[in-house]
């Protein structure tokens, strides 16, 4: 399917055009779930981020009307699959849901099935072990492609901007500190 | 604390993230793609949110049809004339002769009509002398009309018509007292319908007399 752009996409879901949902999840869902995957540090086969995204999309769908044509609709759908991913999980300890999700803790090398590039999946390591909080900014940040306010992310995460700047100046420095290590020990001829 | 990308030297700007490290992140975070046999059920579940929602929107079609359908109808009253506002004098006056015709519409169109034919009839009456004779006897005859209703005339209306008559002129307290007269005649016509058998003779009368009065137009 052709990736239709959101413009395209808030039209024909405002007009009741299923082939708007479609767009939307080609367009955002495969990025939104993987930014969910690190937000929640849950395992790549666990059907609740699937969930999570389909509901977004369907509630997203409801609310075509709602919904600013000029905004990120990645954002929007990080943001909505998140809380309802946040629900399922809050349902699930607590032993309220219909369903069980397994929350072990999956090596970091066993979730990593299709990359081959060291360097990214050394990153990508980096990634799972931020601090929980610093992790969540840059998964919401990866999930809306980079477009979202840190105003929005504070209501999200129920914290201030002052401390999302914070945060996602710390990521910034580790990650280049992570770089200029890799580079040194790339020319050393060292382990990643 | 020399890095541009801070505020105020404390707080850094924007998501602090560069494009090259904004690559990397996307590069390291592999896209997920979607099952898409579950895509599938998705639209089919969208499909099924959508049913309700074009019953409604029908329904808003059913409301504007409706709408408009009475908004034609009532343009239509309006421009036919059958707007009892809009009716033609005689045919107002045709059917507050008829007691079964009576109206209040009706009744209310004829009065202002009176009415206005009333300030006419006393405009042309204070500049009588300049009238020629054909149109003083048309204020005349409008006088007379207007008077014959009066179930409850001033006493003294007889004295000013024959006064009138005579080319006499009014003063201004014997024109207000007249202009009275008049008013009352009007608010006879109002309550033509409600008025006793003995005064509702009187009523084909005056309305054919004013017809012809009229028609004189």
């Amino acid at each position: 399917m052709t990736i239709l752009d959101d413009g395209e996409i808030i039209r024909r879901m405002r007009r009741g055009d299923v082939t708007g949902v479609e767009g939307l999840l080609h367009a955002h869902g495969p990025r939104v779930k993987a930014s969910l995957r690190l937000r929640f540090g849950l395992g790549r086969g666990d059907h609740a981020l699937e969930d999570a995204v389909h509901d977004a999309a369907l509630i997203m769908y409801q609310r075509a009307r709602r919904l600013d044509a000029k905004r990120n609709l990645g954002g929007y759908l990080m943001i909505t699959a998140g809380r309802e991913l946040a629900r399922a999980l809050e349902q699930c300890r607590t032993g309220s849901g219909d369903f069980e999700i397994v929350l072990e803790n999956v090596p970091v090398d066993e979730r990593r099935e299709s990359t081959t590039d060291e360097f990214s999946l050394a990153l990508r390591r980096l990634l799972d072990e931020l601090p929980d909080r610093e992790r969540e900014i840059l998964a919401i940040d990866h999930g809306s492609d980079f477009k979202i306010s840190a105003d929005r992310i504070a209501e999200e995460l129920g914290t201030t901007r002052h401390t999302v700047y914070v945060l996602r100046h710390r990521t910034r420095q580790r990650i280049e500190e992570f770089c200029e290590e890799w580079g040194r020990v790339r020319a050393t001829g060292g382990d990643a | 604390m020399n890095d541009p990308s801070r505020i105020d030297g404390v707080l850094p700007a924007g998501d602090g993230l560069t494009p090259e490290q904004k690559r990397l992140i996307q590069r390291a975070i592999e896209p997920m793609e979607l099952n898409r046999a579950r895509i599938e059920e998705t639209l089919q579940r969208a499909r099924q949110l959508e049913a309700p929602r074009e019953r409604w929107r029908h329904w808003r079609f059913a409301a504007a049809a409706m709408i408009a359908v009475s908004l034609i109808a009532g343009g239509y009253w309006k421009w036919s004339g059958e707007d009892s506002n809009e009716l033609p004098f005689d045919r107002a006056i045709d059917i507050i002769a008829n007691p079964d015709g009576f109206r209040f519409e009706n009744i209310r169109t004829a009065q202002v009509k009176l009415w206005l034919r009333m300030q006419n009839t006393l405009e042309l009456l204070k500049k009588r002398d300049e009238l020629a004779d054909s149109t003083k006897l048309v204020v005349a005859n409008a006088i007379d009309s207007l008077v014959l209703i009066e179930a409850n005339c001033p006493r003294d209306m007889d004295a000013l018509l024959v006064q009138i008559a005579g080319g006499e002129p009014l003063t201004a307290a014997q024109l207000a007292r007249f202009e009275r007269g008049l008013v009352a005649g009007v608010s006879a016509i109002r309550h033509a319908g409600r008025l006793d058998d003995l005064h509702a003779e009187y009523v084909p009368i005056l309305t054919r007399r004013l017809r012809d009065l009229l028609s004189d137009d």
